[in-house]
């Protein structure tokens, strides 16, 4: 048809139907429209009538769960933004530390501890600079400690006399009052003319022997010997023993 | 050559052979203590027999008699401190001990036997003595025969503290 006024250039044009396809059409309008009255009207009608829970009761979850594919519904599923909604704080406030604490076994947790890795990574130079130790001091008691010290073991332990030989008794005389104490306690002017009178003596042997020794062609002997056991007549020392005679 | 005097050698020289020397020093300190107690004691004697029984005696004029008690009195003077300490007054003057030659402690029997034959080694000149000069243990003949031997034995130590507490600072 002819369209004088040129606004069917704007428009779609429709394609051109028969009769057929005219009666279809209508006829297809008329049901969809019937359909949807009656789907308004009987719907809910159906609805009321169907009994759900049995309907629920008679469906294999099983089979329905066993046909769903998991890992494509998680794969679908946006974890980092799932996160991001999740309220950490109101979550955390809900939790119940005490509870939680007192379900922990310590003893199983320290027993996986490695001690040993652990003290490694400490830093005890750190550590021990953070210690207050006049703090740490003070706070020991020292009588309790010193009761708990087994003196006489301690003493027993001591090698005395390895102490005393590296006593220097002539300093110690000479520095202390107890040279003082040895000239006062012994005899007087006849003791020191005694001491002078053997020592004198005794330089005189040494002398008079030492020339003997030299006219017998003997070696010199700068210390007599001392008496021994029977059959057993002691060398001549290059130096004098240290024991006093009895 | 060591000095003549020392205290801190005499220390380490204690329970050695003594010398020709400080034995007759104590010899002759033991002959003028024993000649001086005897003629105290032959005075008193006298002076007894004289006062108490009336009688003048002088011991002098019997020389037999005196002779005898010079030598038990000697030998009383030897043997009885020797059996008891191993030494004679001299000895503890000059700081001297007899010994057995083992170095043990002198006994009584040794005691006596070696005052006994303490008077051979005056023989043939005194040669019983030289051996005290020969022999390297310092033993005379009378030593040997009694199987003694003579130390140095005194307080050296206290000796020596007594020196050190002495000496100047």
């Amino acid at each position: 048809m002819d369209d004088p006024a040129g606004e069917g250039a704007d428009r779609p044009r429709r394609p051109r139907r028969g009769l057929i396809g005219t009666v279809l059409g209508g006829a297809g309008g008329i049901v969809r429209t019937v359909a949807s009255e009656v789907a308004s009207d009987v719907a809910p009608s159906v609805v009321d009538a169907v009994d759900i829970d049995e309907v629920v009761r008679r469906i294999d979850v099983g089979a329905v769960v066993e046909r769903i594919d998991l890992d494509e519904i998680v794969d679908r599923i946006d974890a980092q933004a799932l996160i991001d909604r999740i309220d950490l704080e109101a979550l955390l406030d809900r939790i119940d530390l005490d509870r939680l604490l007192d379900r922990i076994d310590l003893d199983r947790m320290m027993d996986r501890i490695d001690v040993d890795r652990l003290l490694t990574r400490v830093d005890v130079d750190a550590l021990m600079q953070r210690v207050d130790v006049d703090g740490v001091i003070q706070r020991v008691d020292v009588d309790a400690l010193m009761r708990r010290v087994d003196v006489n073991g301690l003493i027993g332990r001591v090698d005395v006399n390895a102490v005393v030989q590296q006593v220097d008794v002539d300093e110690l005389i000479s520095r202390t009052e107890l040279g003082s104490v040895v000239a006062r306690s012994t005899a007087g002017v006849i003791g020191g003319a005694l001491d002078l009178v053997r020592s004198v003596g005794v330089g005189l042997d040494g002398l008079v022997h030492g020339i003997v020794d030299r006219l017998l062609r003997r070696p010199p002997s700068s210390v007599p010997g001392r008496p021994g056991p029977r059959g057993q007549v002691p060398p001549v020392p290059a130096t004098a023993p240290d024991e006093a005679a009895a | 050559m060591t000095p003549v005097a020392s205290p801190t050698r005499d220390v380490e020289l204690q329970g050695h052979y003594a010398g020709g020397v400080t034995r007759l020093a104590a010899y002759a300190v033991d002959s003028v203590t024993l000649s001086t107690l005897y003629a105290l004691g032959a005075s008193v004697v006298e002076y007894l027999i004289s006062n108490v029984f009336g009688l003048s005696f002088d011991l002098a004029d019997h020389a037999w008699l005196a002779a005898s008690a010079l030598a038990v009195w000697s030998f009383l003077y030897f043997a009885v401190p020797l059996a008891v300490s191993g030494r004679t007054f001299g000895s503890a003057v000059l700081g001297l001990r007899v010994v057995r030659a083992d170095g043990r402690d002198l006994d009584p029997k040794h005691a006596v036997i070696r005052t006994l034959v303490f008077p051979l080694s005056f023989l043939l000149f005194g040669l019983g003595f030289l051996l005290i000069l020969v022999q390297r243990e310092r033993r005379a003949l009378h030593d040997l025969i009694a199987d003694t031997c003579v130390v140095y034995a005194w307080d050296a130590r206290a000796a020596r503290l007594r020196v050190l507490a002495r000496a100047p600072d």
